[in-house]
């Protein structure tokens, strides 16, 4: 299996399986698309992206691209989250980036993040369905997108799962170091722990907050 | 929650058997079943279940079948059977660790359509069931899952070759589908010597079982020959119909679902406000079939809105879009579900319109690869009544209730956004009926505004280069090969509406007692045998049966009867001058002539150089004499037709490769002593006739010869 990205003619950005051998099996969803073009990316963190969102391809295969760092391979390895995804590991490492935070409310809101002058700049990042919304909106401390999430179950911590990933493509070119991902429903400690052990191994902190907890970073 | 157990390996003791249902009973805490087939019940066994019908806390429930079943096919019928909701399905005998079966069954109850697959450990049964080594193994021999789901997968595919790889298969096809296989952390316990290679244990080595599974990519099975009766099946597709004042129309649409080759759909029909709700009521009762269901809307609220309505009242993983005014072709549901697999998530296929005054056909193929880059190129989108589409997705997405018409393309354009991948089946699969109080004819404004908004979508983000990209990649797609694409006519014409056309329909083989299922007496007109001369076998046995109505298509197919094609007579043709005389000679004699025709046709396809010579005795007699100059002839055929009252007809075939053996072969039959009838000499490379000699008036004019060489160019009666 290969994960692989690109920026499309139709001016979404997509991540994506492809089947090296055609015995793999590549159900849908199979992509994970954004109406954005992204232009700086780390491998490590859409790998982590693609593997959040397509957990039910991915395990009992072998993902022969793109390569990961080793940091990232032993988070995925000794990670619950996926069992039996093997990959081919190089030395290379994602470099973290800490000048931004995102926060990544579970439904789009016209609040702005409360900014904390003595700290690094944070970014709101609502993301719309693009089933039914298609589009991008940018401003310094708020960012709309549409995002094709109703492709996938609708189930709160796939959800979750998804907008995590989605930090996680917009973390490189938004040079976040941390996300704030709010989660509608209870996620247990140790689903919570999990999450951000792998995020944390692509070098960005991740912080899962409940909906009143997301309020409160927002005015 | 109660678990039915599937035993497809029985125990070869009574020890082995009570350790067995030791173990089930500490590890089940809900009710259960064991399911074993009675033909393989050893010795130790029989009088067992009676035992436990008196009061015992588990029930084993013996099967027995009727005739030869292959394994598939018992194991289906045993699931199919079951009891309980939930399924435990073991193609080993194997022990349960602590609490792993409740931890699995109750990882069923959050994710109904899921697979819990367990892992093996192997142990040897005389010693203590700790410290085996674990088996990796992806045949999976051992899961659960709901009996619901089971059989909407259509459970076990009964096709010899998968035999020794039902549940890998079942396994693969589930992952296809996008559903979950859970794993549990637990391995269950295996005798060692039920584990794959040991000797005895038929299970194919991993890399043939896999080849077998993976050579075929598609999710349901057993879409047409299922040994599980109707009764105990349940729907895959939902029929999705939505309407408003054409309760004629609708009968009609909702006839040609009823005749389709796969049989196991559910109508959803949504009255979206009807100036008058019992007309469609009525007409819904009248067809006294369960699998027909009736939503209304009390307004009127569009037909986006009626299409989510049946969306929301489908019971079925599948559906299939069909509208009031149209007609599916048979084999349209069977095409459209056998398209999906892993990679095609939504099929579609041609469509042929069909004027509804004169039955005028004109066909719509649609371009293969429905996507972004197609709606850039050429702004086409798939066919709205061909889709076959997980109901899930139109839930999800819905159609847009903005909208009043041209909801299809815009509901398609997103979910290939989306990622949806939409494949053309390469069929056409309905009759799209244009008439005066269609959307499309009443709505056209709204029709292309609805159009040009959804095609907006696509484009909204992208830059020229990008569209450009796109345009490009849309040139690269091509248009099916849809057969019948050259003969519309004849081979979909049968499927057009009662006042456009007059219906025969074909049986082949065996063609007595399928007749007799027909329970159309009246209506049979003749049998037409054709026996190889040479050979000393017969070819083919067709029966025809005249004059059928849509109506009664759906009572053959009601009556099991499937296989047979339809042929249809346009009401706006020219009657032939053998049509016109109805007598049952003449009949007869019109069928002779065609099935010569068809002979011709497929003999040509194996020998092209062959010049013929036709023989139709005047007498009722089938004297197979062969011509003279046997050596030279290289096909020798009788054909029979018998029509009403036992009216009987004969013509021989006589063919050879070159014009003058057939030439004077036609001349020493001429010459056979008591002959009467017709002779021709025909060439069936141009298919001319060459020579026409009479000894004897049976009837035929010449005109009529020259026109079945006429309707042969043209490809009636072709096979």
């Amino acid at each position: 299996m290969i994960i692989d990205w690109a920026n499309r003619g139709t001016g979404q950005f997509a991540v994506f399986l492809e089947k090296e051998d055609p015995q793999e099996t590549l159900a849908f969803p199979r992509e994970l698309t954004l109406d954005l073009n992204i232009t700086e990316t780390s491998e490590d963190k859409l790998v982590l992206a693609a593997l959040l969102a397509f957990t039910h391809n991915c395990e009992g295969t072998i993902i022969s691209r793109p390569t990961i760092g080793m940091r990232t391979f032993d988070a995925i390895l000794s990670s619950k989250l996926f069992t039996g995804i093997y990959f081919n590991v190089s030395k290379k490492a994602a470099v973290a980036n800490n000048q931004t935070e995102i926060l990544l409310p579970a439904v789009p809101t016209t609040k702005s993040p409360i900014q904390d002058r003595t700290k690094k700049r944070t970014i709101a990042v609502n993301i719309l369905g693009n089933h039914n919304w298609n589009g991008r909106v940018f401003s310094v401390d708020r960012v709309y997108f549409g995002a094709n999430l109703a492709s996938f179950p609708s189930d709160n911590l796939m959800q979750l799962r998804l907008r995590l990933a989605v930090g996680l493509i917009a973390s490189e070119e938004w040079k976040a170091g941390s996300l704030v991902v709010e989660s509608p429903g209870h996620v247990d400690t140790e689903t919570a722990s999990q999450l951000k052990k792998l995020v944390a191994s692509v070098g960005v902190k991740c912080e899962i907050v409940s909906p009143d907890e997301m309020q409160e970073r927002l005015i | 929650m109660g678990l039915s157990i599937l035993l497809r390996h029985l125990p070869e003791s009574l020890e082995e058997f009570e350790n067995l249902m030791n173990n089930l009973s500490d590890r089940v805490d809900s009710e259960f079943e064991i399911i074993a087939d009675g033909d393989q019940l050893p010795e130790f066994m029989q009088g067992l279940e009676i035992q436990q019908e008196l009061g015992e806390e588990y029930m084993l429930k013996v099967v027995y079948f009727d005739g030869e079943l292959s394994l598939a096919s018992r194991l289906n019928l045993m699931a199919a059977g079951a009891r309980y909701e939930t399924l435990l399905l073991l193609d080993s005998f194997v022990f349960f660790k602590e609490d792993s079966l409740r931890r699995a069954t109750d990882t069923l109850e959050r994710d109904i359509r899921g697979l819990v697959s367990f892992r093996l450990e192997a142990i040897d049964y005389y010693e203590q069931p700790e410290g085996g080594d674990a088996v990796q193994t992806d045949l999976s021999q051992v899961m659960l899952i709901r009996k619901r789901y089971f059989l909407e997968l259509r459970g076990f595919d009964e096709r010899p070759e998968f035999s020794l790889a039902l549940s890998y298969d079942l396994v693969q096809r589930h992952r296809r589908r996008g559903g979950s296989v859970h794993v549990p952390g637990d391995s269950v316990q295996v005798l060692s010597k039920n584990i794959e290679g040991s000797p005895g244990v038929e299970v194919l080595p991993h890399n043939s079982a896999r080849s077998i599974v993976d050579n075929d990519r598609s999710i349901y099975r057993n879409l047409l020959k299922w040994s599980v009766p109707s009764n105990l099946r349940v729907p895959l597709i939902s029929v999705a119909i939505a309407t408003h004042d054409r309760v004629d129309m609708l009968r009609e649409s909702i006839s040609s679902v009823l005749y389709q080759s796969f049989q196991d759909f559910e109508i959803v029909v949504v009255d979206d406000g009807s100036s008058t709700a019992e007309p469609i009521k009525q007409l819904i009762a009248g067809f006294k079939d369960a699998r027909i269901r009736l939503v209304r809307h009390e307004e009127s609220r569009g037909v986006a809105a009626a299409r989510n309505t049946a969306a929301k009242n489908s019971n079925c993983l599948l559906t299939a879009v069909h509208d009031d005014d149209d007609l599916m072709l048979p084999y349209r549901l069977q095409a459209g579900i056998r398209g999906l697999s892993d990679t095609v998530d939504a099929t579609y296929g041609g469509w042929i319109n069909f004027d509804d005054e004169t039955g005028e056909l004109r066909p719509f193929v649609s371009k293969e690869g429905f996507s972004p880059a197609l709606v850039a190129g050429t702004g086409g989108g798939p066919g709205h009544s061909t889709w076959t589409v997980p109901t899930e997705l139109i839930s999800r997405f819905k159609y847009d209730e903005r909208l009043t018409s041209s909801v299809d393309h815009e509901l398609a354009m997103r979910l290939s956004l989306s990622g949806v991948r939409w494949q053309h089946v390469g069929k056409f699969l309905y009759l799209r009926r244009v008439h005066q109080i269609q959307i499309t004819a009443t709505d056209n404004g709204n029709q292309k505004a609805g159009h040009t908004l959804s095609k907006l979508r696509n484009r909204f983000l992208t830059s020229p280069w990008g569209l450009e990209q796109l345009i490009e990649q849309s040139h690269e797609l091509g248009y099916p090969d849809c057969p019948g694409r050259k003969k519309l006519f004849e081979t979909f014409g049968g499927y057009l509406p009662d006042h456009l056309v007059s219906r025969k329909v074909v049986l082949r083989g065996n063609t007595v007692s399928k007749m007799m299922e027909a329970q159309l007496p009246v209506q049979a007109s003749s049998i037409v045998r054709e026996f190889d001369l040479l050979e000393n076998k017969a070819i083919s046995e067709k029966g025809f049966i005249d004059h059928v109505s849509q109506e009664q298509l759906v009572e053959l197919r009601r009556n099991n009867l499937t296989s047979f094609h339809v042929e249809a007579i346009s009401h706006f043709d020219a009657p032939t001058s053998l049509t016109e005389n109805a007598s049952t000679q003449s009949d007869v004699d019109k069928a002779i002539l065609d099935a010569l025709s068809v002979s011709v046709q497929s003999i040509r396809k194996k020998k092209f150089l062959l010049h013929c010579v036709v023989v139709i005795p005047t007498a009722n007699e089938a004297r197979d004499e062969l011509p003279g100059l046997r050596e030279k002839l290289v096909e020798a055929r009788r054909i029979t037709v018998t029509g009403e009252f036992g009216f009987t007809r004969n013509a021989f075939l006589f063919g050879f490769e070159s014009l003058n053996s057939a030439n004077k072969a036609m001349k020493e039959i001429k010459r056979m002593r008591n002959f009467s009838g017709i002779v021709w000499l025909w060439d069936s490379r141009s298919l001319e006739l060459i020579v026409r000699e009479s000894a004897g008036d049976i009837g035929f004019e010449n005109k009529n010869v020259l026109q079945l060489a006429k309707l042969d160019d043209s490809g009636i009666g072709a096979e």
